[in-house]
């Protein structure tokens, strides 16, 4: 009976199993949920409970008359969905001012959150709540709470709207609650500037709409699927956008192909009047490796054992040297070495692994290859800035027993983190002098872009930027960018700063127009140290960025054992002339400005709190906060708002600071390691209040190796 | 197209590019343009001591893979991260080490069968799938092709396949040199979320 029995579960299980691999041919890529029109996961018009997992970064285009739509989208988390939209509104133009507007569409910008309430089950739904466009000019303003089911090939979507998704065709179900929820008090944002939370509209209005639909993953057919929903938005004048939009029907049809797990294309027919189409582009970069493999492998020495039984058994001299030189070859900069009885000790600096772990395990590899057999232990220590940043001591015969099988877990238990003392290096007996001074340079295309103003959609220029990095002494060097004009897009670039504050930052247009020749960016010497083992300090001089140049430092506490730093900076800046030279402005706008900057690492989640308070660049003090997590492959994304002690009015339109960002490694796409980032931040608005200078080499992110948690975290990477 | 189209939205995101981007650039050209195809000369072709396999999966990079065994007329060929690809008669029949793979159950011994059509078993991994029917059809034409340095008369084979119960069907192409009665070289589809596998191949016996 038993034996019976096991093999009924064990086949239903089996059966189960084979059928879900095969279902993964029948309706590939069925696990990336698809996006709405609107731009987040969801239906066609209507939003569903679906989420993409945490480290996904998306965009998505779609065109459905009047609108045409943009949308970034960032996963932090399972539960979270951010995403920022940007809609041309074909049926109005700019400004209420034909003459002001010209042919210019309106633009209008929001930010939408989805939060996940509940996790699909084998019986459950997975349910959700979901704001879209909160803290803009509300045109699309709307909230939902929302569940869907998959059931077999059809994932069912059942939601209850809000807002200018409501079709209010019922009593909402939360009056009952609290009067509050009777009515949506748009008219409290009276006193603002836009750009708040209209806390007061959540949930609310005297009616609700129930919307659903389906999701069909058709069989055999790439992936493709078929989408069909009860659409509830009002299109009517008191509903989304400015202008009613014809609705012949509340049924829409979408068909979804995606290309590949990460592009989807759709084509629908929306309000039985109108074609859409869009495609959208999503990819999940939270995995160490999460695309190309490295092809960069490991440096093999030729002739190792000769040089481990023979030439560096007979001297240290002739270890540190062979070491220097393919240490070396493989970027890793041999600083100092020193072999003290049976340990060999090397410092070194490098700039191609954005894992230390991966540079350590590297570096071992090769030492390994050249030390005689008496070497039983490697104590490896980073510099950076002439600081010790870390220093890890492995054993020889753990290294060689883990290498195989890659155990790096194993590994870590023989390891040693710490933080050794920032001048140990000086006391090494081998210490190759470089030859100093030493400028790096490079050559890059560079593109500044203003997108969304009423001038036009799109104005940019291309140029010709060169990077630069002179290292006068190890701890003193100076950057530079400079670029040469190639293509000038900014002549028809007009609006002004209507700021009624110090224009700080809002003068853009007339830095963008003033120095498309040629400009200067960045001339900016630091020098650096690191008085003891937890303070680092950075003084700096020159140009800074764009709009400011002058003089300051920064302080930075950091305990390497602990996930908390504490920095102060303070700036004497003034502020540089359009022409983006070396003259200031005519009107020698200067300040001074600086804050205590306080960061917090959630050693789990890797979530970053970063609180800034302080004096900004137009003297308006306050505080900023930046939430951001880092995922292994060293995708970072977060958010941030800053509130100050101007007014709403004295700030203008957006009445605060916000904006969110995302940076990504660029090595993900290709199959060589680089440290190089591409990043993207977006603020809804330019404006002056809580703007903080932008300088180079900030010691929080130069000293981001300096911290046991942070090479832990990456440990597995250590036997790449 | 997607790492293209993820290059293009951050250049022309960027206010600034990193300066990375430089460093990569050769890299840029082969994601939006594809890899150059490598031509394996004849100077290159006595540079390698034992046979090996030029392997290339649509417009990507190649790799070279070395003839380790023999066994039972299956050849195994290794190559860097230890993939390993399997071949009968200059048929890829398992694949080891790839982020998908492929494994034919009892294959065919000849490309090109007696019967019109066959059927034989396949197991496919990531996503696991195991002893699926795949049907396929064949046709054959004489071509030239150039190899080597040199043109060859080659018998194409056109293996038409479909694997219903998953929907997954393609073409194959497998090019027979009828005079040394080898195959020169395959494009082959073996998983579904592949680019098709081109191998070449370069015996030195």
């Amino acid at each position: 009976m038993r034996f019976r029995l096991f093999l009924i579960v064990f086949t239903v299980n089996f059966s189960s199993s084979l059928d879900a691999q095969v279902s993964d041919y029948i309706y590939p890529f069925n696990d990336q949920p698809s996006f709405s029109n609107y731009g987040t996961a969801g239906l066609i018009m209507m939003p569903s409970a679906r989420m993409h997992k945490a480290g996904t970064v998306g965009f998505t285009w779609s065109h459905l008359e009047p609108y045409l739509r943009g949308s970034i989208m960032g996963y932090p988390f399972d539960w979270f969905e951010a995403s920022y939209q940007y809609t041309d509104v074909n049926n109005k133009l700019y400004s209420d001012s034909p003459e002001f507007s010209g042919k210019q569409s309106y633009k209008d910008k929001s930010f939408d959150a989805k939060f996940r309430l509940l996790k699909e089950s084998t019986y459950m739904p997975q349910l959700a709540i979901g704001f879209r466009d909160f803290g803009g000019s509300s045109l699309f303003a709307a909230e939902y709470i929302v569940a869907s089911k998959l059931i077999g090939n059809v994932d069912f979507t059942l939601g209850m709207g809000f807002g200018t998704i409501s079709n209010a065709a019922i009593s909402n179900p939360f009056k009952k609650l609290s009067p509050r929820f009777a009515e949506r008090r748009l008219d409290t944002r009276g006193d603002t500037q836009g750009g708040e939370i209209n806390y007061a509209t959540f949930l609310a209005g005297d009616k609700a709409g129930i919307f659903g639909g389906v999701e069909i993953f058709l069989p055999k057919l790439g992936g493709t699927r078929l989408k069909i929903e009860y659409d509830t938005t009002n299109y009517g004048p008191d509903g989304e956008g400015y202008l009613p939009v014809a609705q012949d029907s509340e049924f829409n049809y979408s068909f979804v192909y995606p290309v590949t797990k990460n592009f989807q294309v759709k084509l629908g027919y929306i309000r039985n009047n109108t074609l859409s189409f869009g495609f959208s582009l999503a990819g999940n970069y939270a995995g160490k490796d999460p695309y190309i493999p490295k092809r960069d492998k490991p440096k093999v020495v030729p002739n190792s054992e000769v040089f481990k039984s023979v030439v560096n058994a007979k001297e240290a001299e002739f270890l540190y040297k062979s070491s220097l030189k393919y240490l070396n070859e493989s970027r890793l900069l041999l600083q100092t070495a020193q072999v003290d009885g049976s340990n060999y000790t090397v410092t070194f600096a490098q700039s191609k692994y954005l894992s230390q772990p991966v540079a350590i395990g590297r570096m071992v590899r090769i030492l390994d290859q050249l030390s005689p057999e008496l070497i039983d232990e490697f104590t490896l220590i980073n510099i950076n800035a002439d600081a010790a940043l870390y220093a890890v001591d492995i054993p020889r015969d753990d290294f060689n027993n883990y290498k195989t099988l890659k155990k790096t877990d194993a590994l870590f238990e023989s390891v040693k983190i710490y933080k050794p003392e920032p001048d140990i290096h000086y006391t090494h007996d081998y210490k190759p002098q470089p030859k100093l001074p030493q400028t790096i340079w490079k050559i890059a295309p560079a593109i500044r872009s203003q997108i969304g103003g009423p001038d036009g959609f799109y104005f940019g220029d291309l140029s010709l930027s060169i990077h630069t990095e002179t290292v006068i002494t190890r701890r003193f060097n100076i950057l530079g960018v400079g670029s040469i004009g190639i293509l000038n897009g900014f002549d028809d670039l007009k609006l002004a700063s209507d700021s009624i504050i110090p224009h700080v930052r809002t003068d853009i247009v007339k830095y963008l127009k003033a120095s498309t020749d040629y400009h200067i960016t960045r001339l900016q010497a630091n020098y650096f140290s690191n008085p003891a083992t937890s303070i680092y300090t950075k003084l700096s001089a020159g140009i800074f960025e764009p709009m400011f140049m002058g003089y300051g430092g920064e302080v930075l506490y950091k305990p390497f054992d602990r996930n908390y730093g504490i920095g102060l900076e303070l700036w004497k800046v003034h502020q540089r002339e359009y022409r983006q030279l070396f003259g200031l402005k005519e009107d020698r706008y200067n300040t001074l400005t600086g804050h205590v900057n306080l960061y917090y690492r959630e050693p789990i989640s890797r979530v970053l709190l970063h609180i800034k308070g302080g004096r900004y660049l137009a003297e308006d003090s306050g505080f900023t906060f930046t939430v951001s997590r880092a995922f292994k492959s060293g995708l970072n994304m977060g958010v941030f708002f800053s509130l100050t002690d101007i007014s709403k009015e004295e700030f203008g339109e957006g009445s605060f600071d916000k904006g969110f960002f995302f940076n990504l490694p660029i090595q993900v796409f290709f199959d060589e390691y680089s440290r190089g980032q591409a990043g993207f931040g977006l603020r809804p608005l330019t404006r002056d209040g809580a703007q903080s200078l932008v300088h180079a080499q900030g010691l929080w992110s130069t000293t981001y190796q300096a911290n046991q948690d942070q090479i832990q975290y990456e440990w597995d990477t250590f036997y790449d | 197209m997607i790492r293209f189209l993820i290059i293009l939205f951050f250049i022309s995101s960027c206010g600034n590019l990193p300066i990375a981007y430089i460093q990569n650039f050769s890299s840029v050209n082969n994601v939006v343009f594809g890899f150059k195809d490598y031509e394996v000369t004849n100077e290159i072709f006595e540079s390698y001591e034992y046979s090996f396999i030029k392997v290339r999966f649509g417009r990507g990079p190649h790799s070279i893979l070395i003839l380790a065994y023999v066994k039972d007329d299956i050849f195994e060929w290794v190559g860097e991260d230890d993939v390993r690809v399997f071949t009968q008669n200059g048929r890829v029949i398992k694949t080891l080490g790839l982020d998908h793979n492929l494994e034919i159950q009892n294959s065919r011994e000849d490309i090109l069968p007696s019967m019109i059509d066959s059927y034989e078993l396949i197991n496919l991994y990531n996503p696991d799938v195991y002893s699926v029917t795949m049907k396929s059809l064949y046709k054959s034409n004489e071509i030239e092709i150039e190899k080597l340095e040199s043109k060859i008369d080659v018998l194409r084979v056109e293996e038409r396949f479909e694997v219903s119960s998953i929907g997954w069907k393609d073409t194959n192409y497998y090019f027979i040199n009828p005079s040394s009665n080898t195959t020169e070289k395959v494009f082959q589809n073996i998983h579904p979320r592949l680019p098709v596998m081109k191998v070449e191949y370069y015996y030195k016996f």
